[in-house]
């Protein structure tokens, strides 16, 4: 298992899966024989930044996972493990897995898709949840992890919504001809800006 | 029923008769007390059932989905509540024929996990060294920067071993 492991690091869902090349595996084709074949040595999955999978992509990962095992079960009796936060980006155009399910669209094919994801969602059994943070340690850091972590939450305190203000532009005024700022790089979110600072 | 039957091969002297009625009202006593006993349990642990049937080795096929209890109760844990999720220990029964060539205690070390993490990565490792188990179906949550990817590239160098 060791080298396959290493090779598949870093593919995402839709290489590893063919999941682009589905119509063509249809057939049983060329792809579909790749696919078991690609599968083969594989016994478990790991799935970083969950929060961006969406209920009908989920549903579409286990189809196409029991394909590769040639077996019925859920994710194809593979031992899955997925890893991400919740509070970090949602799936584009979808459901998320934790997002409330609807029922009134379950007259669509697609509605009844999400909710099958969503039921593959539920049946996770293992769940470990890590609440202390390792990247920021230090006393000298707990302030801004406590905020960090309100902010996580969305439950900001009137202080730190001041701590955020005294942070803006508009209230720091930096010179940006002093030493310290001449070669810091500055992101910015709109074109506007850039040329107001570029100036 | 079984009492009836004892009784019947111990107590070979007892004859029954068609007007005798003794054990007809003995058998409708324990059909009536075994009801009662289903009712109150099927009442009583209702809300058991989904995870009582997925400790069952027979249905335990059928429980591949559940209503996910297990996201519910991680979630709704108040933050220093102990963690109810077993760890599973190695039972030298269980280990598959190549036992780990790696020290899951010493990878935690090496790689300086805390309590969390060291939880979470022996989860995966213990699984994979034992046979016969249910698919591993897991969820690692966290805010960033608690150590996901490092409990990730953990397991990743414990599978290159």
């Amino acid at each position: 298992m060791g080298v396959a492991v290493q090779n598949i690091s870093g593919m995402t869902l839709h290489s590893c899966l063919m999941l682009n090349q589905q119509k063509a595996r249809g057939n049983g084709g060329k792809s579909k024989r790749d696919l078991v074949a690609m599968w083969q040595n594989f016994d478990y999955l790991l799935i970083d930044e969950v929060s961006m999978i969406g209920c009908n992509f989920l549903l579409q990962i286990s189809q196409a996972l029991s394909e590769a095992k040639e077996s019925s079960d859920l994710f194809g009796g593979l031992n899955i493990v997925f890893a991400g936060d919740f509070a970090q980006l949602p799936p584009v155009g979808q459901r998320g897995l934790i997002q409330k399910s609807v029922t009134h669209r379950v007259s669509t094919y697609q509605g009844q898709n999400t909710l099958f994801g969503k039921l593959l969602w539920l049946s996770i059994s293992t769940v470990v949840l890590l609440k202390s943070i390792m990247h920021q340690q230090g006393t000298e850091n707990s302030r801004f992890m406590e905020l960090l972590s309100r902010l996580h939450q969305g439950r900001c305190s009137d202080e730190d919504f001041d701590i955020f203000n005294s942070c803006l532009l508009s209230n720091v005024h930096p010179d940006w001809k002093a030493e310290e700022w001449l070669n810091a790089p500055v992101i910015v979110p709109t074109n506007e800006v850039k040329d107001a600072i570029n100036m | 029923m079984t009492d009836c039957a004892e009784r019947l091969s111990n107590d070979k002297v007892q004859h029954v008769s068609d007007n005798d009625t003794s054990l007809e009202d003995e058998w409708q006593h324990a059909y009536d007390q075994r009801k009662q006993y289903w009712k109150h349990h099927t009442i009583k642990d209702s809300h058991h059932s989904l995870s009582d049937r997925t400790s069952s080795p027979i249905l335990s096929q059928m429980s591949n989905i559940n209503d996910g209890q297990s996201l519910h109760n991680a979630f709704t844990k108040k933050a220093g509540e102990t963690i109810s999720i077993p760890i599973v220990v190695h039972d030298p029964e269980n280990i598959v024929s190549k036992p780990p060539k790696v020290d899951i205690n010493a990878m935690i070390h090496e790689f300086s996990l805390n309590t969390e993490q060291a939880r979470a990565f022996s989860l995966i490792a213990t699984h994979s060294t034992q046979n016969d188990m249910e698919p591993l179906c897991m969820f690692l949550g966290g805010a960033g920067g608690t150590g996901k990817s490092c409990v990730i590239s953990t397991v990743q160098e414990f599978f290159k071993c």
